[in-house]
């Protein structure tokens, strides 16, 4: 994917050789593919890829006992104003315990991308015609979050000692 | 009222910092229209029809006179030297310029205000009674809850592109005067036998066009557990909630297409797999906020003074508005006032800057320098004492805000209507004004409490279906009508209004609300209430008087 942005250790950087795929309805050829989690889970365990895209609509039940094995996982967001690919980050992050690499694709963009980052994006596939160096400036987000969050799992009330 | 420390004004400033660069991107056109609307949404920012609109969050409707005062400062700087205040406790200014809202933000966030997330489908602004921790039926003070979930619900990640606005509400006392119940969440604070607090939860409440009234969805919630149990209903909400529709997207459709059981095993379900210990409220964190309120310091005050009690005998005027505005206190010696915002003198919730600024010096001279907001769109100064009761009615007779008309036909919700907003198809304020006028203040005295509540159009933003009297404004061939509605109330036993019959010209409008007061005064029996009056000879006699001379 072009115009990708990826955290490592809490930093964040453009990397424009990311060679991870989205690979929708055609055959999936190469190591980098990343295909629909019901065509993944289709195909036989030898088949398999180490990467599935996750629609917002899905449930997750399916693809749970193979999280353990997958490398990337990516969320996709069709239009950036339906939120619910945060809540599906959150529970593979929180519930199921995933470690892999989780990435935001689709309507992606600058102003969107701390509140990912909060919720347990590691990487972005910034949206085609989007400046990845501009949408840089967006991962940090303002310096204060009231709330817990997948990346930092206690609330302000208990992360500082507030006066 | 709560006191910012660094944390909270850290967020408002670097908030500020964040839009001013969004606005800029737009202005350059680095950001499309698509991609600036939710984001100026979330600061607050509608484009009505002459202009934009900035709806500035005042939590659970708590003003210091500093903050009271700025919002006057903003209403001339920035608009026409007014500003108009909501029913989610909010005020809202008409009449600002793009390229000057993040100068008025900076300015808010200098006096720990904001206006995020006052607008857009996120957790609104989070409203309670105006007359929470000076009631004296509150079994706790709904405030430091109130304040909490705004915390939480602030920039949190995860629920800022919801399906749609979510709308939370706190009460803590038995009658409840928040409107809980047309909320997409509402919470009825309890004690138990053993004195702890707990929580009822309400759900999927909400008028616009397709009204409910809100569904019991837990009803022994720990309050310590809160936070796990709103992000449990949100998480399904957020996941589950229909997007295809906008009249559709709402919690209220959700709960009602599910059944209340199943959204409820959904809501169970949930919760149960949150790990409730992080997000876990304990009593320090409880008495943290409760300490951040600065509590009153009151004197020692008896229940009656001399002074004041003759100039309540000698004067009918003074009597008048003693007996409709102003509320008992659960200091002894004290009184809330509550000012009319309503017509004759003014539009309801319109306060001009001048009228701000002589509330604050009246709050800083007798009370303890707070303001609350009414969900009603009044102003309330809490704590008065009664011997200052007196001036202070002089005082408000001088700004054109002592008409005593608290409870009254003529203390209206109202919406501004076709002049201000895109959404109306009815001009709300003339016609409300019309209404109003064919009652004298004594007529409306002898008619004695009803609510009466007018919306411009369907989306119901002045809560007509939960008025005593309803009217809903109607585009209707070529002309406007009234829908009216009858026997809607708020409180815990909040109920929808029904609709009496076709729509009425506007200009039978004022006629035919007194044709339904005097339905009213031939059937009441001593001190019945409007609403009493309804709930016992039903529907009927009204519609007959409305419509038999049409079908004749």
């Amino acid at each position: 994917m072009k115009n990708t942005i990826t955290l490592v250790d809490g930093e964040a950087s453009v990397d424009l050789n990311d060679p991870w795929e989205l690979v929708l309805n055609q055959e999936c050829s190469g190591q980098y593919c990343v295909e629909p989690s019901a065509i993944w889970l289709s195909r036989p365990a030898s088949d398999r890829g180490a990467a599935v895209l996750i629609e917002q609509e899905q449930e997750l039940h399916d693809i749970q006992p193979y999280l353990q094995d997958i490398r990337l996982v990516a969320l996709m967001f069709k239009d950036f104003k339906d939120g619910r690919a945060y809540s599906l980050a959150y529970l593979l992050r929180t519930r199921f315990g995933y470690k892999g690499e989780l990435r935001a694709v689709g309507d992606v963009l600058r102003d969107q991308l701390s509140l990912m980052r909060q919720c347990g994006f590691t990487s972005f596939a910034i949206k085609e015609g989007k400046d990845p160096y501009d949408a840089l400036k967006g991962i940090k987000g303002l310096s204060v979050t009231y709330s817990s969050s997948v990346s930092s799992p206690s609330p302000l009330f208990r992360r500082v000692r507030r006066y | 009222m709560y006191q910012y420390d660094d944390y909270d004004r850290a967020l408002v400033k670097e908030r500020v910092a964040q839009f001013r660069d969004q606005v800029a991107r737009y202005q350059a056109e680095e950001l499309s229209e698509e991609e600036f609307l939710p984001l100026r949404l979330q600061n607050g920012l509608y484009l009505q029809k002459h202009a934009y609109m900035l709806r500035v969050a005042i939590p659970y409707g708590v003003l210091s006179t500093k903050q009271l005062r700025a919002l006057a400062d903003i209403g001339d700087r920035y608009d026409k030297g007014y500003g108009h205040f909501t029913t989610r406790q909010n005020i809202q200014y008409n009449w600002v310029k793009l390229s000057k809202v993040p100068d008025i933000l900076a300015y808010l966030a200098e006096h720990d205000m904001h206006a995020i997330q006052t607008s857009g489908n996120v957790v609104r602004n989070v409203t309670t009674e105006a007359f929470a921790g000076v009631a004296e039926d509150e079994v706790y003070d709904p405030r430091i809850f109130a304040e909490i979930i705004r915390q939480w619900s602030t920039i949190n990640p995860e629920f800022l592109f919801l399906p749609r606005k979510f709308k939370i509400a706190v009460s803590a006392t038995e009658e409840d005067r928040a409107a809980v119940r047309i909320h997409d969440v509402g919470l009825y604070l309890h004690r138990d036998e053993s004195e702890a607090l707990y929580f009822k939860v309400m759900v999927g409440g909400g008028l616009g066009r397709t009204p409910y009234i809100s569904k019991l969805l837990n009803d022994r919630l720990p309050w310590c557990d809160l936070l796990s149990y709103l992000e449990a209903i949100l998480r399904v909400f957020n996941r589950y909630g229909r997007r295809d529709s906008k009249y559709k997207a709402r919690i209220k459709i959700l709960v009602n297409t599910l059944g209340i059981d199943a959204f409820k095993q959904e809501v169970e379900q949930e919760f149960q797999q949150i790990a409730k210990e992080p997000n876990r409220l304990t009593d320090s964190e409880l008495s943290r906020i409760a300490s951040q309120f600065l509590p009153a310091v009151y004197q020692r005050l008896d229940e009656t003074d001399l002074g004041f009690a003759t100039r309540l005998q000698n004067n009918e005027a003074f009597s008048n508005w003693y007996n409709l505005n102003v509320r008992k206190h659960k200091v002894s010696g004290y009184r809330s006032v509550v000012i009319s915002t309503k017509f004759p003198n003014n539009i309801p919730g319109d306060v001009t800057s001048e009228q701000m600024r002589g509330i604050a010096d009246l709050a800083e001279r007798f009370g303890f320098g707070e303001v609350r907001v009414t969900h009603e769109q009044n102003l309330v100064l809490p704590d008065v004492p009664n011997t200052a009761l007196f001036q202070v009615w002089m005082q408000l007779n001088e700004l054109g805000l002592g008409v005593s008309n608290h409870t009254l036909l003529s203390d209206m919700i109202v919406c501004p209507g076709a002049s201000y907003c895109n959404l109306a198809t009815a001009h709300s304020f003339p016609v409300a004004e019309q209404v109003v006028q064919v009652f004298s203040l004594e007529e409306q005295q002898d008619i004695g409490p009803v609510s009466m509540n007018l919306s411009g159009c369907i989306n119901s933003c002045a809560h007509h279906h939960i008025a005593n009297i309803g009217m809903l404004g109607l585009n209707k061939s070529q002309t406007d009508h009234y829908q009216i509605t009858l026997g809607g109330r708020q409180g815990t036993q909040s109920r929808l209004g029904k609709v009496l019959g076709p729509a009425i010209a506007e200009s039978e409008l004022p006629q035919a609300i007194r044709m339904l007061f005097d339905v009213y005064r031939r059937h009441r029996e001593v001190k019945e209430s409007f609403i009493q009056v309804v709930d016992r000879i039903g529907l009927a006699p009204f519609k007959d008087a409305l419509y038999q001379e049409k079908s004749v």
